[in-house]
């Protein structure tokens, strides 16, 4: 009940920084305005809050051209609560100045969505191969990528060539034909 | 005076002591750190794309995979996150077998992290002890769910099977003799004059730093802070169990030692009690497992349920985020349903990545050789780095 509470305080407390909330049973806090929040978050007393996660998800279509939607979870350990504010940016502004977790974060975001972070000091690959383009968890990404990699005889080395497969790529859908 | 040069070396990814497939470039002034950068990802497996293909149920056993020394906990989240979309109950008896195993999984886990860490820095003995204890605990695994690791036992709405009362009679026996392995691991350690020499004073984290690099677990707790998500956002039947929290005091790699050895106490404690719940509380789990497939019509009605990934009615766009507090740490798996058995989304939090994040934060101005010993005081697994 305490995390209930506190997450609508905060809806109260900026009204107009967000746009609405979502329940379900945490509170989902959609923002226009990330920045502001997260730093209120981070730097207020009151709140006194460090970002636990932060990830994207990909929604293709939807809210202008990268449909990426942005979550930051952000845990106070004093309150015993957690905050979740989404947010759809194409950019977003690096919190690393003032939570250093959000490094890799932010990283691992950028690598997997091509959201692009600014202020990032260090915006480098970190999950996916050496050499690796595109961004692999959004929807438009096949789940069988575009290259594969084999040990070439005649290069005798390793070498990347597009993906070739025995059979086609099956996708099971289970809904019986006989219901609507 | 001539400024001195640094100079770059390459650390793994096949270093035994990288516990895994760690890459680190180490920028080296002698034999002092100036930069770690690890490179991982060489265990990348896209599991949260893959999650996105399968149903919910056929997820279930990736998470087993992610942090391969302590499978239930990390399939208990994912569990709990499925219930929390669904609304599930979950029986009283359940309850307590789940934290019999999770428990047993933080044994599990921190026999390894405790005792190849000592391996690491150059204590045998311990890790072979360990071994065998972590043979048992497996046998364990293998006896309630037929698999020794991957045992994908705790499932959305329960377990997969209920445990009979022989192997429950042989956890307790386990559990009484446990705590005297842990005594000896202790005495070939923590006054060992090596084991010392090589872990107090050595990646020191103060409790703002822990607390802004978002370590949870027996990192955060190694520097002061009695943060346990079993404590403070009680799940399963934790809220009714007693146990206490250790905390060390200096935040360095001795400290979160001993902490991890005193939560293996612990962990002995909160089994006994939770054995008893399973005898106290009334299990019918059994009885209706037996009536729904003595009908023919129940057994088709089952089969197509589970043919179909379960027909479940999650109204699409359905976000749910569930956090537990893993051997490791704070684990989170965040769920997006879509209409339909699968997932659109599926976000693992693992905490080993977010520690590993810090690693540079913690070497520099350390030894060449305290880079060992910090990454085995962090526990990491790359299952569940990588992802």
């Amino acid at each position: 009940m305490e995390e209930r509470s506190t997450t609508v305080e905060l809806a109260r407390l900026y009204p107009k920084w967000f746009t609405s909330q979502l329940v379900s049973p945490q509170v989902w806090s959609y923002t226009l305005a990330p920045t502001l929040v997260l730093r209120v978050l981070a730097r207020s007393l009151l709140h006194n809050g460090y970002l636990f996660d932060l990830y994207g998800t990909h929604y293709p279509g939807r809210q202008g051209l990268s449909g990426v939607q942005v979550c930051w979870i952000v845990s106070s350990y004093t309150r015993n609560t957690k905050w979740w504010v989404v947010s759809f940016a194409e950019e977003i502004l690096s919190s690393t100045s003032w939570w250093p977790s959000a490094l890799w974060l932010e990283r691992e975001l950028w690598e997997m969505f091509g959201t692009r972070v600014e202020g990032h000091p260090d915006l480098r690959r970190l999950l996916t191969d050496y050499g690796f383009v595109g961004y692999p968890l959004r929807k438009d990404f096949p789940v069988t990528g575009y290259l594969e990699l084999r040990y070439s005889e005649k290069n005798k080395r390793v070498i990347s060539c597009p993906v070739r497969f025995a059979q086609e790529f099956r996708v099971f859908d289970f809904v019986s034909p006989w219901q609507s | 005076m001539a400024k001195l040069k640094t100079f770059t070396m390459n650390f793994g990814p096949q270093h035994p002591a990288a516990h895994g497939v760690l890459r680190l470039v180490l920028e080296l002034d002698g034999e002092i750190v100036v930069r770690a950068d690890p490179h991982v990802g060489l265990l990348h497996r896209g599991t949260e794309k893959l999650i996105e293909q399968k149903t919910y149920l056929q997820a279930l056993p990736y998470l087993d995979r992610l942090d391969y020394v302590s499978m239930m906990a990390y399939e208990h989240v994912y569990s709990m996150g499925l219930e929390n979309l669904l609304t599930l109950p979950v029986s009283e008896s359940d309850k307590a077998v789940r934290v019999i195993f999770l428990e047993l999984t933080r044994l599990l886990n921190h026999l390894m992290a405790v005792t190849t860490h000592a391996l690491d820095v150059g204590a045998l003995t311990p890790f072979l002890w360990a071994f065998e204890e972590r043979e048992k605990l497996m046998e364990f695994y293998e006896r309630v769910s037929g698999a020794r690791m991957h045992a994908a036992y705790i499932r959305p709405g329960g377990v997969a099977t209920f445990p009979d009362i022989q192997l429950l009679q042989d956890i307790e026996n386990f559990i009484q003799s446990f705590p005297f392995r842990v005594n000896e691991i202790e005495e070939m350690l923590t006054n060992n004059r090596i084991w010392r020499q090589r872990l107090v004073d050595v990646g020191v984290v103060s409790l703002s730093s822990a607390k802004s690099w978002g370590f949870s677990g027996p990192m955060l707790r190694g520097s002061s802070w009695a943060w346990d998500l079993r404590v403070a956002q009680p799940y399963e039947c934790y809220s009714n169990l007693e146990f206490s929290v250790p905390i060390g005091a200096n935040g360095d790699c001795f400290d979160r030692y001993l902490v991890r050895t005193e939560e293996m106490r612990q962990s002995c404690y909160l089994i006994k009690q939770a054995l008893n719940r399973v005898a106290t509380t009334d299990n019918n789990l059994l009885s209706s497992w037996s009536n729904d497939h003595t009908q023919m019509e129940n057994l088709i009605q089952h089969f197509k349920f589970y043919a179909g990934g379960g027909t479940y009615e999650i109204p699409s766009g359905h976000l749910v985020y569930t956090s537990a507090e893993a051997p490791k740490g704070e684990f989170g798996v965040g769920l997006v349903a879509a209409s339909g058995a699968k997932p659109y989304r599926c976000r693992l939090r693992a905490p080993g990545f977010i520690h590993l994040a810090a690693l540079d934060a913690m070497t520099v101005d350390h030894m060449i050789a305290d880079v060992v010993t910090v990454i085995g005081t962090q526990d990491i697994v790359f299952g569940e780095i990588d992802r």
